[in-house]
């Protein structure tokens, strides 16, 4: 009885004692609203803003938690300095973040301590700035990789021995559109975009020229690729711009034209809105890309559900099983990459070229509260200068800004592309040598015979 | 909670001294046999649960609010008389430890976000019960249990890209089983549990009995993967009924 009775007694303790067992959460804050004032804080508030918000955890191999018990104390030892040359402050920052594995990633902080400040940036108090970027660092290292050269692709386009009409935007970098000239005498429509910011054309370029009014094709170059491209009908009814172009329905559909090159080299990505009108217009049907995901809580690994991505397919698409041929490289990033590989998975298309930069998957600036994840950071405060008698630049504000991913973004087979990039069907470099542009070259090539040599 | 608690086990051991006085002038509760058999019951047992996921969001995702749901639970129950007051009982249980999740983020639309999540676990809870009465029985119990995450599913409305290409706030549905991430998700499950209850003998070897019981956890549902985690804890309220078979 009494070892029963003992018995009893220390299990009755001992779940007593349990009951206080459970842990209590660290206090965190939001990365958009913490204070700075030194480098250590400044390196926690961008610490903790990725741990809780980045979202490529899952995947990403970076052993953060042994960058914070390696590199805050250097942080700390930084405040402890009259000065902070900037090597030593990007060598740490790129120490930290340089092997993440999003590929839009950069980082922007402030070094008040810098040597390098002018006399003026010191009696303003204005800081260095420096961007800190890892992804384009691993693109240029590729074996393979190639700066883009749009000046010679231009000049070699221009040339081209196949080249029937060209037209090119007014500010040379926008777009380019041209007819090239088969070897049964019919025609293959080429269309280069720069970026997705197309609606610049409409905004802010060029005043006064609102998307509903009237254009004319023969002054308003600008726009002359889209609409030789695309068509009238096309431009009127996704911008709502009225066009005195004869050409109603674009290259695209012209019975002359039996294949259609889309040209991302060197694009840098854009507003994600304007892959629908672009792009989608380009398919017959939705197109379904694959799933994305945010964030839905605060550890590295709570994710929300994988939700289809659908291109959808707008009212007026234009409907072409012509084949398409996607030209893209390591410069091309995000909706550039989501272009290719969207016309790489069409039955009618291929990609041609190198593989892309593996910025894959997309972000929206001031999204972070909603998603909890992507783009965070502050910017300087001011503070009220008795001697000045007006308010200056906090002098011990330490910005930070933070430009990451909102969405992990993968194709139907659940596969990621970040950090990868779109692999192509056809491996082909450009070498830009003796005139040729041997990438589209093999475009070409492919459009007549279905198959790429080289 | 920690005055719950106390009151419980209080409760507990004050039953537990009242049959211990009974047994000491010389009117046993429950009759002594020769046979170790006799001293066995066995039952089946199913009820309602109601779990509380202890989670503290951090002030900049307090818009994030983890919900109480309910679920149900079932099992086989096996019952040692080591006294005529004092039980050892243990049971394997298939026990629902469900919560939802709804954010306000976006003000009135905010019922848009939100994620229902059912879990399944198989649990065995031991204790050691007080008992006194004859036919009918009081009884309380207090011990600690130890379970397995078996399965799980979330349904819900979540954003999509679609907010990014066509400005669409409307969220997207789902509802998918709950895949398992061996780095994040802690499938062990322990805790302590208390309950209370009453116990009637409808038949010479058959009783019936309904109680209350509160699962503490006391193992994070998350394990301990990164540095600065907000711990998830369940709290699992289950009220209970069930037969037994006494030799």
């Amino acid at each position: 009885m009494k070892n029963i009775r003992l018995i009893v007694s220390i299990l009755l303790a001992g779940s007593l004692l349990m009951v206080s067992c459970r842990k209590e959460g660290e206090e965190l804050l939001n990365p958009n609203k913490r204070f700075a004032s030194t480098y250590a804080e400044q390196f926690e508030a961008v610490w903790h803003g990725i741990d809780n918000s980045y979202v490529f955890w899952s995947r990403d191999n970076t052993d953060w938690d042994a960058i914070y018990e390696e590199y805050k104390p250097r942080f700390a030892e930084l405040d402890n300095m009259s000065k902070v040359p900037d090597s030593v402050f990007t060598d740490l920052w790129v120490k930290v973040v340089g092997g993440l594995l999003d590929h839009h990633f950069v980082l922007t902080v402030e070094n008040y301590k810098s040597p390098s400040r002018t006399s003026a940036e010191i009696a303003s108090d204005i800081p260095k700035v420096f961007r800190i970027g890892g992804s384009a660092r691993e693109v240029r290292q590729r074996p393979d990789y190639r700066a883009t050269d749009r000046t010679r692709q231009d000049s070699i386009l221009e040339h081209h021995s196949r080249l029937n009409t060209i037209y090119i935007n007014k500010d040379n970098s926008e777009m380019r559109a041209a007819l090239l000239n088969k070897s049964n005498g019919k025609k293959i429509a080429y269309f280069r975009l720069s970026g997705f910011n197309v609606s610049n054309l409409f905004n802010g370029k060029t005043p006064n020229r609102g998307a509903s009014s009237a254009f004319i094709e023969s002054e308003d170059v600008f726009i002359r690729p889209m609409v030789s491209f695309y068509g009238k009908n096309w431009m009127a009814a996704t911008y709502g711009a009225n066009i005195s172009s004869t050409n109603a329905n674009g290259w695209i559909n012209d019975d002359d034209v039996e294949g259609i090159i889309y040209d991302v080299r060197g694009n840098g990505g854009g507003n994600a809105d304007e892959l629908t009108p672009l792009v989608g217009a380009l398919t017959q049907s939705p197109t379904h890309y694959g799933y994305s995901r945010t964030k839905e809580g605060l550890g590295r690994l709570d994710y929300s559900a994988w939700t289809p991505f659908i291109m959808h397919t707008p009212a007026n698409h234009l409907n072409t099983a012509k084949p398409i041929v996607v030209l893209a490289d390591a410069n091309s990033y995000s909706c550039a990459e989501i272009t290719t590989q969207l016309i790489h998975s069409l039955p009618n298309g291929v990609f041609i070229g190198k593989r892309t930069g593996g910025a894959t998957c997309p972000l929206l600036p001031g999204g972070f509260n909603i998603l909890l994840s992507g783009v965070f950071g502050t910017s300087a405060t001011t503070v009220f200068d008795n001697a000045k008698n007006k308010n200056v630049r906090n002098p011990n504000w330490l910005g930070y800004y933070c430009y990451t991913s909102n969405f992990d973004l993968v194709i139907t087979d659940y596969t990621s592309l970040e950090g990868k990039g779109v692999t192509p069907d056809y491996d082909v470099d450009y070498k830009g040598e003796n005139g040729k542009d041997e990438q589209l070259d093999a475009a070409i090539e492919y459009l007549e015979t279905g198959r790429v040599s080289q | 909670m920690s005055k719950l608690v106390w009151g419980f086990f209080l409760l507990a051991i004050s039953f537990g001294s009242h049959a211990s006085a009974q047994t000491t002038v010389g009117e046993p509760v429950v009759p002594e046999t020769s046979s170790a058999l006799d001293r066995w019951s066995f039952g089946l047992e199913g009820g309602w649960d109601e779990n509380t996921p202890v989670i503290t969001m951090p002030d900049y995702a307090s818009d994030m609010k983890y919900l109480k749901s309910s679920g149900y639970s079932f099992g086989l129950s096996a019952k040692y008389r080591i006294l005529n007051w004092l039980y050892g009982r243990a049971e394997v249980l298939w026990l629902q430890k469900n919560y939802n999740m709804n954010r306000t983020a976006l003000g009135n639309s905010g019922s848009l976000l939100n994620a229902s999540y059912v879990n399944n676990y198989l649990s065995v809870p031991v204790t050691a019960m007080v008992s006194f009465g004859y036919n009918f029985r009081v009884f309380a119990y207090a011990g600690g249990y130890v379970g397995y995450w078996m399965s799980g599913s979330r349904s819900g409305n979540t954003f999509s890209m679609n907010y990014l290409l066509y400005g669409d706030l409307s969220s997207t549905e789902y509802d998918e089983p709950w895949e398992f991430d061996e780095n994040r998700d802690n499938r062990f499950d322990a805790g302590l549990v208390y309950g209370l209850g009453v116990s009637l003998l409808v038949a010479k070897h058959f009783d019936i009995s309904v109680e209350g019981r509160y699962y503490y956890g006391l193992t994070d549902v998350q394990k301990d993967y990164m540095s600065f985690r907000t711990p998830h804890y369940n709290t699992t309220l289950s009220i209970q009924a069930g037969v037994a078979y006494k030799f």
